[in-house]
């Protein structure tokens, strides 16, 4: 009823005021009113104006415009009334105060807010009638945006235009798909229009939203975006490590700053066309398995893909341990190669090489130069190995003259897989290892008291082929029945076997490149048979060589004798184990090889090549490729090891002489012995310790400080008369923990212990620099001692 | 062991009269005896003359030396000037005819039992072996010096016991010291602080490594970068007016006696220092190439005592040799001699009974009761154990330790050859 009253009474009024403003017609009860417009009113002085014309009761009623709420989003209508009171005003003159772009309002009351905000962020109406006047501020809030509709409908490509047709914009207005904010251009009025960069693995259905900022902050209803994208496919799915080029192609595009690694490391693009790019870098030789291939935006990153290493023969941290034992440490190709082949046909590939060339005539003539370009730029490692080890215990006379060294070096490396019979004859007649032991000149001096030189005759079975002691064929001592060691031979063997040794010469006047004082250090001693004790000779008390026999012939029969003696297999077997796999092999790892030593399997005694693969490939030889290793297990590099490992790793392929000359700081002139006792002795002992540990005799506090400094010094490139390198690791590994990582691999064989790395770790993050991070990293693994102790 | 931690609890008698050191001097290869310390008579000298006439000296060239207990006359190798003065001057003695015995014994009974006794293998390996470890085990694993550090580990300061420049050798390992090298300064660019501190943290954590050769390698880091800097800033304070030799030898030595000088500051009143020295394994042109090793080893031992007199310390040092072993009697083809067995050692310094020949040449018949070999390899008449064990009661090791350090000891009526 009341409502109808109203109604009645407000059209009644609109009619009056139509025709007159009759103010006693606002009958304005008592608590109706507008705050804002009672509050604002500055008509209240003229309130007192009405306030008698008032035909309710109560106290004086004023004129107030009154509103449902007092904010106006803008673009949409808010309808006041003025009262009096409970009486509605009507007739009277409605207005916005102020600046124009404040809305307007209607002569019925109904405000329009403005098509956009003012700077006030409000608008003020007032309402005049008969000399009074109210008003009423009005805060104006931002309009709630809307989706009206999405061309196109679905999207199929990782970055497509979109328009949407929109409502309530703003230019603050912002576009969020999938919560983030995007980009968008305004088209038209109600148009806009965004480039949608999305995942390639983004989900089915992407939200869309529009979001007005304050005063009034309003979102629109999400629109949701169907997606249907085909995911992206590389190719080979299947990659060798190393270098590696994979083609991604994106049937729903690319994104526009693509983003692609692989397993974590960042691979550079090239963009082929739309849908295709290609991606090139390094991975580490020691990944395996499936490797995550993912391709992003900067933002976004979708781990879609997948690339398979290419399994190898073997996993790359046996091929590295491999690499201690049979090359020369950490040269990647090396490594890697052995990875690819596998540990047996890479025995039987170096072994049906050729000898590496020494030409020494040209830019390397120094033969220890040479023997170093071979280590780092060659193939032939195996072989090196082995005269390095056969070097250690039958020495040539290098000191004399760097050309001494040579001859024997090449004999060595031609009959490393040969016969170990070649090579005690490979003794006896070649100048260096000779000259040494004072064979050659070791004349009959008839008329004299004077006696042969037993210095070559006692180093040869001594050193070179039998030791003092018996020994059973597992190495260890063979004890009489009152328990005491036998001596191997006596003074008579020593003296007739002088006397075998005599009558031999060096050679005069041959190649001019190796001689020195007229000595021609190539050419095999000859026999003068004038100077040849031609009596007979008994060795090992039952060996018999008759009288008159040539110098040769004697030889020839002496050395099949010492050969034929049962103390060889084990005594060399010992040695070799020793130069290539570990200081202490068990008895039984000897026995096994002695077995091989023995009898090749063919009825052959003395195969070196045969011995050389038992060695390397017998169980205790493997055992530390995938356990730790024992306790006794391993052996400390010597000085020329851990240089040419240096050298491998960083790729020190250039160089002048200058390198040959380092070892030799650190106890092991190279070649270059001054006496048959080589550089280190086979049954040394870690002081203090039972260990043996012969290379362990190079180190003292004086060497082991100079070798890291000698390291840090050339990895640092501040080593005086050593080359250094643009070094690829420090293009593939370019953080710390890379850098470690790689380090773990490529000198620990995966075997790096954990606190290890952890404090190179940390050394190498408190360096400034990366590259300053890099070298200390290689340096302070290079320095530890669980890398000088190779195991 | 950190050194550094001893340093103020063992400040003893570390100055003054307490102290004493033993300088070892390796002469390598095995010294030729017989033309080292000869007869002195015309007579005496003339069989061992004939008996390798390519290679012997005039006896007119040998330094004279008399002793005085026998009432002989001795030749002295031409080479050795300031040793032969040191011998008028009563600071020096000459051990003759010593080396590897494990009891006494005739040539029948060595002979008998040939396995029991380590110099019938004349080797370089064994004799070194031998001399180093003061035993007659043909399998040692301990230097006598390291077995004296072992005991000497209060007494020596704020370094090791044991110090050498030439690196280790079986001399100066005992069974808990390792020696430190004497550093001769080099071609190699100083590690950076953080790198040094870095490579002493890794090698003490690898001290507990599983691995022995890691073990082993990780110890002696540990001890060299303690050590390094505590003797280099020590050495580098004695400063002597004489000259040293510019040879290996004499630079080497010139080292010992700097730290020698400081070891009041090092508060060590023990040390044992070791040294190698020439090349003697003369298989030809013996008579150059010993006089040249002779005259390097003359002149650096001359220099070392002139320097010790500046510091008034010629009695507290005594320098004593080694070599692998002596040398045959017979002369070979190439001017040369072969491996013998025994020979003669130096002893000088220390304040010892000095101009004495201790004990007496072999008997130089070639098959006569000395020769072990057919061309005059000697059976010494004294053992290795005797001269080291002496060595070792000068140092101040009482006779119930002299047993218990060298195990054979018991079995040499005569005991350890006393020195003063």
């Amino acid at each position: 009823m009341s409502e109808k009253f109203k109604t009645t009474r407000r059209t009644l009024a609109f009619v009056v005021v139509s025709l007159s403003c009759l103010t006693y017609l606002c009958g304005c009860g008592a608590g109706v009113h507008s705050a804002t417009g009672l509050g604002s009113a500055s008509g209240t002085g003229s309130s007192t104006n009405g306030g008698g014309q008032s035909t309710t009761s109560g106290a004086t009623p004023t004129l107030a415009i009154v509103a449902p709420v007092t904010s106006v989003r803008i673009g949409s209508t808010l309808t006041l009334t003025a009262k009096i009171g409970d009486a509605v005003c009507v007739g009277g003159k409605w207005s916005v105060v102020g600046s124009s772009d404040s809305g307007s309002i209607s002569d019925g009351g109904v405000y329009s807010a403005p098509p956009s905000m003012p700077t006030s962020g409000t608008a003020k109406v007032q309402y005049a009638s008969n000399g009074q006047v109210a008003e009423l501020s009005l805060s104006l809030l931002n309009p709630v945006p809307t989706i009206l509709s999405v061309t196109p409908d679905k999207i199929t490509s990782s970055s497509t235009t979109v328009s949407l047709t929109v409502s309530g914009l703003l230019t603050t207005t912002r576009l969020l798909v999938a919560g983030s904010d995007i980009p968008y251009t305004k088209v038209a009025g109600t148009n806009i229009r965004a480039v949608l960069q999305l995942p390639l693995n983004a989900p089915a259905q992407v939200p869309i939203q529009l979001s007005n900022p304050g005063p009034g902050t309003a979102t629109s209803d999400v629109y949701y975006m169907s997606v249907s994208m085909a995911l992206p496919k590389v190719s080979p799915v299947i990659i060798p490590t190393g270098e590696i080029s994979l083609e991604i192609t994106s049937p729903s595009g690319l994104p526009a700053k693509p983003v692609v690694t692989l397993d974590g490391n960042l691979l550079a693009t090239t963009q082929l066309n739309a849908t295709t790019l290609k991606a090139t870098g390094y991975i580490p030789p020691w990944k395996t398995g499936a490797l995550t291939l993912s391709l992003g935006d900067g933002s976004s990153v979708c781990n879609c893909m997948t690339v398979n290493v290419k399994p190898t023969a073997v996993p790359y941290d046996t091929a590295s341990r491999f690499a201690t034992q049979a090359a020369w440490g950490p040269r990647q190709d090396v490594v890697e190669h052995i990875q690819q082949v596998g540990l047996q046909p890479w025995i039987a590939e170096q072994m049906s090489m050729a000898p590496a060339s020494y030409d020494v005539t040209g830019t390397f003539g120094n033969p220890r130069v040479r023997f170093l370009v071979n280590a780092t730029s060659g193939q032939t490692f195996l072989r090196e190995r082995i005269a390095y080890g056969l070097q250690s215990f039958i020495p040539s006379g290098g000191a004399l003259n760097q050309m001494v060294t040579l001859p024997w070096e090449l004999k060595l490396e031609q009959h490393a897989f040969g016969s170990y019979k070649q090579i005690l004859m490979d003794a006896a007649s070649t100048y260096g290892p000779a000259a040494l032991l004072n064979l050659p000149g070791n004349n009959v001096r008839p008329g004299t008291k004077d006696v042969p030189n037993q210095n070559f005759a006692r180093e040869l079975l001594q050193l070179f082929s039998i030791g003092p002691y018996l020994l059973n064929e597992d190495g260890t001592l063979k004890l009489d029945s009152a328990n005491e060691r036998q001596l191997s031979y006596g003074p008579d063997t020593i003296a007739d076997l002088s006397r075998v040794f005599t009558g031999w010469q060096a050679v005069t006047g041959g190649d001019p490149v190796y001689s020195s004082g007229g000595v021609d250090y190539s050419a095999d001693l000859v026999a003068l048979e004038s100077m040849h004790d031609k009596g007979p000779k008994t060795l090992f008390g039952s060996v018999l060589l008759p009288a008159g026999q040539t110098a040769a012939k004697d030889r020839q029969q002496a050395i099949q004798a010492i050969f034929d003696h049962p103390n060889v297999p084990p005594f060399v077997c010992r040695l070799l184990i020793q130069r290539l796999v570990k200081s202490q092999p068990t008895s039984a790892y000897i026995y096994r090889v002695v077995q091989v030593f023995k009898d090749d399997g063919t009825g052959v005694r003395g195969n070196l090549g045969a011995v050389i693969k038992a060695i390397l490939l017998d169980p205790e030889a493997r055992a530390g490729d995938v356990n730790d290793a024992g306790p006794q297990d391993g052996f400390i590099q010597t000085p020329l090891q851990a240089q040419l490992a240096l050298m491998n790793l960083l790729e020190l392929k250039y160089f002048d002489g200058n390198p040959i000359y380092f070892p030799a700081y650190f106890g092991e002139d190279f070649w270059f012995n001054w006496t048959v006792q080589g550089f280190f002795s086979p049954t040394y002992t870690i002081p203090g310790t039972s260990v043996i540990s012969p290379e362990f005799q190079l180190l003292n506090s004086n060497t082991i400080l100079a070798r890291s400094q000698f390291i840090y010094g050339v990895v640092t490139c501040q080593q005086r008369l050593f080359p250094s390198g643009n070094y690829s690791l420090y293009e593939h590994f370019k953080s710390p923990e890379s850098m470690v990582e790689a380090m773990d691999h490529m000198l620990y064989h995966g075997k790096m212990p954990t606190a290890t790395k952890e404090a190179v770790l940390s050394l190498s993050r408190s360096q400034k620099t990366l590259l300053a991070q890099q070298q200390i990293a290689i340096a302070a693994s290079l320095i530890d001692d669980n890398y000088l102790a190779q195991h | 062991m950190l050194w550094s931690s001893k340093a103020s609890g063992f400040y003893l008698d570390s100055t003054g009269s307490g102290y004493k050191a033993v300088v070892l001097v390796s002469m390598v290869g095995g010294n030729d005896c017989n033309s080292f310390l000869v007869p002195g008579t015309a007579s005496s000298y003339a069989s061992l003359q004939a008996q390798r006439s390519s290679i012997a000296l005039d006896l007119s060239s040998y330094y004279q030396l008399y002793d005085q207990a026998s009432g002989s006359l001795y030749g002295l190798h031409p080479s050795m000037k300031n040793v032969s003065k040191l011998y008028a001057q009563r600071r020096a003695a000459i051990v003759a005819n010593i080396g590897s015995l494990p009891r006494p014994a005739t040539k029948a009974q060595v002979l008998a039992s040939v396995g029991e006794f380590p110099g019938m293998s004349f080797s370089h390996g064994q004799g070194v072996q031998q001399w180093e470890s003061g035993l007659a085990n043909p399998n040692c694993v301990s230097g006598w010096g390291g077995r004296l550090a072992d005991r000497l580990m209060d007494k020596s300061g704020s370094l090791p016991p044991v110090l050498s420049t030439v690196g280790r050798s079986l001399f100066t390992v005992g069974s808990s010291v390792q020696a430190v090298s004497i550093q001769a300064g080099g071609p190699f660019v100083a590690l950076p602080e953080d790198l040094s501190a870095h490579i002493l943290q890794s090698a003490t954590r690898n001290t507990a490594s599983g691995n022995e050769y890691v073990r082993g390698v990780a110890e002696l880091r540990k001890l060299t970068m303690q050590s390094q800097q505590v003797m280099t800033s020590a050495a580098s304070s004695t400063v002597f007016k004489t000259i040293f030799p510019g040879t290996n030898f004499g630079a080497g030595m010139k080292s010992i006696a700097q730290i020698i000088g400081a070891h009041g500051k090092l508060a060590a009143s023990r040390q044992l220092f070791y040294i190698t020295q020439g090349n003697y394994d003369t298989h030809a042109n013996q008579v150059t190439s010993q006089a040249a090793s002779l005259a390097e080893l003359d002149a650096g031992l001359g220099a070392f005592f002139e320097a010790l007199a500046e510091v008034g310390m010629t009695d507290q040092v005594l320098v004593c040799t080694h070599s692998d072993f002596g040398r045959s009697l017979l002369a070979n083809s190439t001017g040369g001699t072969d491996h013998g067995w025994g020979g003669h050692q130096l002893l000088i310094g220390g304040g010892i009974n000095g101009a004495r020949i201790i004990g007496k040449l072999p008997e130089f018949a070639i098959g006569g009761p000395d020769d072990m070999s057919g061309n005059g390899a000697w059976l010494p008449g004294q053992s290795i154990i005797q001269m080291t064990a002496g060595i070792a009661e000068w140092i101040g090791f009482p006779p119930s330790q002299l047993n218990e350090l060298f195990p054979e000891l018991t079995k040499f009526n005569d005991g350890p050859i006393h020195l003063t």
